[in-house]
């Protein structure tokens, strides 16, 4: 849907953006994930043609973005990370503004604003968009971002700056649009990605540090850990005592490494030896971990 | 007519209009043009009041007949105070939705940004061409009413409206231009200054004065006693500056337009 | 002094047709008092404003006729 290579941006002598290459799936929610000041908006506005790109080419469905008025706009929806319209305006008006300079027809436009105004949740409101919530305004944004019915949906940080209720109403709805669009959304709140994504690239320094599905980064670094979890201190004894590799890694948790069989092994010792355990889990690495670790300075 | 354009140009309105600057404007137009026929009709008065005084010092001198001329100078005197207004009203159209980041949504949906600039600009004549037809059509009403105005005066009345009002979209002119040059509207109101006051300080050389905009700011100049005989002298003498003025607008709408397509509105 | 001229200046407008004068004064004071009462509600009603302070906009504003409001409107009064 999306395919950035060999992206470059400097603004004087810093250089932002140092050959970024990543590609966003069809009907994917991609997470694209950075420290604040990682580059994220500034990809963002390169895509929509809002700045201009030193190097690099930058595809949304096959078409290339150029700077100023670029046509790839039409098949775009964009969210900014403070979305601001007019306030003299009501939701209803904003929409039909919105559909008429996306050249859609009027009738068209109505129907599609009650859709979206019904689906975001802002249905019952009649008075002008002055004295709207962040909240509001962050859904009334993913309402006129998908007026015309987008390819590509891109969100800039859409939850930052929500209370928790309000950062759930958005994810639910930018899970749902799934259905009809792709989603590219920047974020640095991991627990986000983790709920909706079905794809992440972390940034850092400019290009991309780590790209794949969901399950393809969660299992990269998973090394084949378990925890074992006693329900009496007896137990954790027992278990150390048998097997030479375990290491005690908290009250009455004990760390085991190996493949499923060393698992299974280590399964059928506790219930041959009668010993209550709490549970027993693979541990996988969370998002939050790997963020860690891939931002890290060295 | 293009609908994009269309509908950009409602938008600008029901701004104006939501907001009450478009209402206020014109009453102020309103109340400015009564000024006019006010200060005429009440100099008499003035003057009888002066002319005790001045009595009781020993001097005498004969009080001035008041005439439609009388309206009219003040009417090319204060033609100043609703430019300056609307200037100061409706000149940051650009510039308040750069610092609001609302033209974002806007242009992110394909909307030109030649068309936003058209839009404003043409939304921007309008307004201001409504606000000085109310200004001269209450000057014109009261001064008929109470004096009428001869065939003669009349005609240099409408020549210079139409003088002033080629000056007045210079002004609007430059306010595109540097709209489109500055984020902030303090940037372009100094822009505008620099300009206008580079425009007086050449006016003083009387060679570049002659064909300076500038020229044609000073309508007044038409009414004035000793222009009877050199009328057409006179038009002649404002020809040069007025096309000049003119070329001058349309080059710099051409270049607000060049520009537009190259910058960043978000 | 300024006394004795208003005094003066009453006598002189008894003097003349106060009918003369209606058609301009009439609107004159409607445009006064409507600019007025639209730059006090508007004052009274928002704490915020571009440049200077309640107190001072209220003065202006009921001061200087017509002026006072217009000032308020363009450099006082904020943008929604």
């Amino acid at each position: 849907m999306l395919s950035i290579e060999g992206l470059y941006k400097r603004f004087g002598d810093k250089e932002v953006i140092k050959g970024l290459n990543f590609h966003v799936p069809k009907n994917s929610i991609y997470g694209f994930v950075g420290t604040n000041g990682a580059g994220k908006t500034t990809t963002m506005k390169m895509v929509l043609g809002l700045l201009e790109a030193d190097a690099g080419t930058i595809l949304v469905d096959g078409e290339r973005v150029t700077y100023g008025n670029t046509d790839t706009n039409r098949g775009i929806g964009y969210l900014p990370d403070v979305p601001e319209f007019y306030s003299f305006l009501t939701t209803r008006e904003y929409l039909a503004l919105c559909g008429r300079i996306c050249g859609l027809s009027d009738k068209t436009t109505k129907t599609r604003a009650e859709e979206l105004l019904e689906r975001v949740g802002l249905a019952g409101e009649k008075h002008r968009i002055k004295g709207f919530s962040r909240g509001m305004k962050q859904r009334l944004g993913i309402a006129q971002a998908l007026i015309n019915r987008p390819k590509l949906l891109i969100c800039d940080e859409p939850t930052s700056a929500l209370d928790p209720v309000g950062r759930k109403e958005i994810l639910d709805i930018l899970k749902e649009v799934r259905e009809e669009t792709t989603v590219l959304f920047s974020t640095h709140i991991l627990s986000d990605v983790e709920r909706i994504c079905t794809d992440v690239a972390f940034l850092k320094d400019g290009v991309i540090a780590l790209e794949g599905t969901i399950d393809q980064v969660r299992t990269l670094k998973s090394n084949g850990e378990f925890l074992v979890e006693t329900l009496n201190p007896a137990g954790t004894e027992a278990l150390c005592a048998h097997f030479p590799n375990a290491k005690v890694s908290g009250e009455q948790v004990v760390t085991l490494t190996g493949n499923d069989d060393e698992m299974l092994k280590v399964m059928a010792f506790l219930s041959g030896n009668n010993i209550p355990v709490l549970k027993v889990e693979r541990a996988e690495t969370s998002l939050e971990d790997l963020f860690m670790e891939v931002t890290k300075h060295e | 007519m293009n609908n994009v354009l269309f509908t950009w140009i409602r938008k600008e309105f029901t701004d104006s209009w939501r907001n009450g600057r478009l209402i206020i404007f014109l009453i102020v137009c309103f109340g400015v043009g009564l000024m006019n026929p006010i200060t005429a009709k009440l100099t008499p008065m003035l003057i009888e009041m002066m002319q005790d005084q001045m009595k009781d010092m020993g001097i005498v001198y004969d009080p001035p007949t008041i005439t439609a001329l009388t309206s009219w100078e003040q009417f090319a005197k204060n033609i100043w105070i609703p430019l300056l207004v609307f200037v100061l009203m409706f000149g940051n159209i650009f510039t308040k939705e750069y610092g609001a980041h609302t033209l974002t949504p806007m242009v992110t949906k394909g909307l030109k940004k030649t068309t936003i600039l058209w839009g404003k600009a043409i939304q921007l004549i309008l307004v201001w061409t409504a606000g000085y037809a109310v200004y001269f059509g209450v000057t014109l009403m009261y001064t008929e009413y109470y004096w009428g105005t001869e065939d003669e005066l009349m005609r240099r009345v409408w020549d210079m409206t139409a003088m002033f009002y080629l000056y007045s979209l210079f002004i609007v002119a430059l306010l595109v231009f540097f709209s489109v040059l500055w984020k902030e509207f303090s940037g372009v109101l100094v822009s505008m200054v620099t300009v206008l006051g580079l425009d007086l300080v050449f006016g003083m050389f009387p060679k570049v004065a002659k064909v300076l905009p500038g020229r044609i700011s000073s309508p007044g100049l038409l009414l004035q006693k000793g222009y009877e005989d050199r009328y057409e002298y006179a038009m002649g003498d404002f020809a040069v500056p007025f096309v000049v003025t003119l070329v001058v607008i349309v080059v710099l709408f051409v270049l607000s337009t060049i520009l537009m397509k190259r910058k960043s509105v978000d | 002094m300024m006394n004795a001229n208003w005094m003066t200046l009453t006598a002189k407008a008894a003097e003349f047709e106060i009918g003369d004068y209606l058609p301009l004064l009439i609107p004159l004071i409607l445009v006064q008092f409507g600019l007025m009462a639209y730059a006090l509600v508007h004052i009274l009603k928002h704490d915020h404003y571009k440049t200077g302070n309640r107190v001072l906009w209220i003065v202006v504003s009921c001061v200087f006729s017509i002026i006072g409001p217009i000032l308020y409107i363009v450099l006082g009064k904020e943008e929604e």
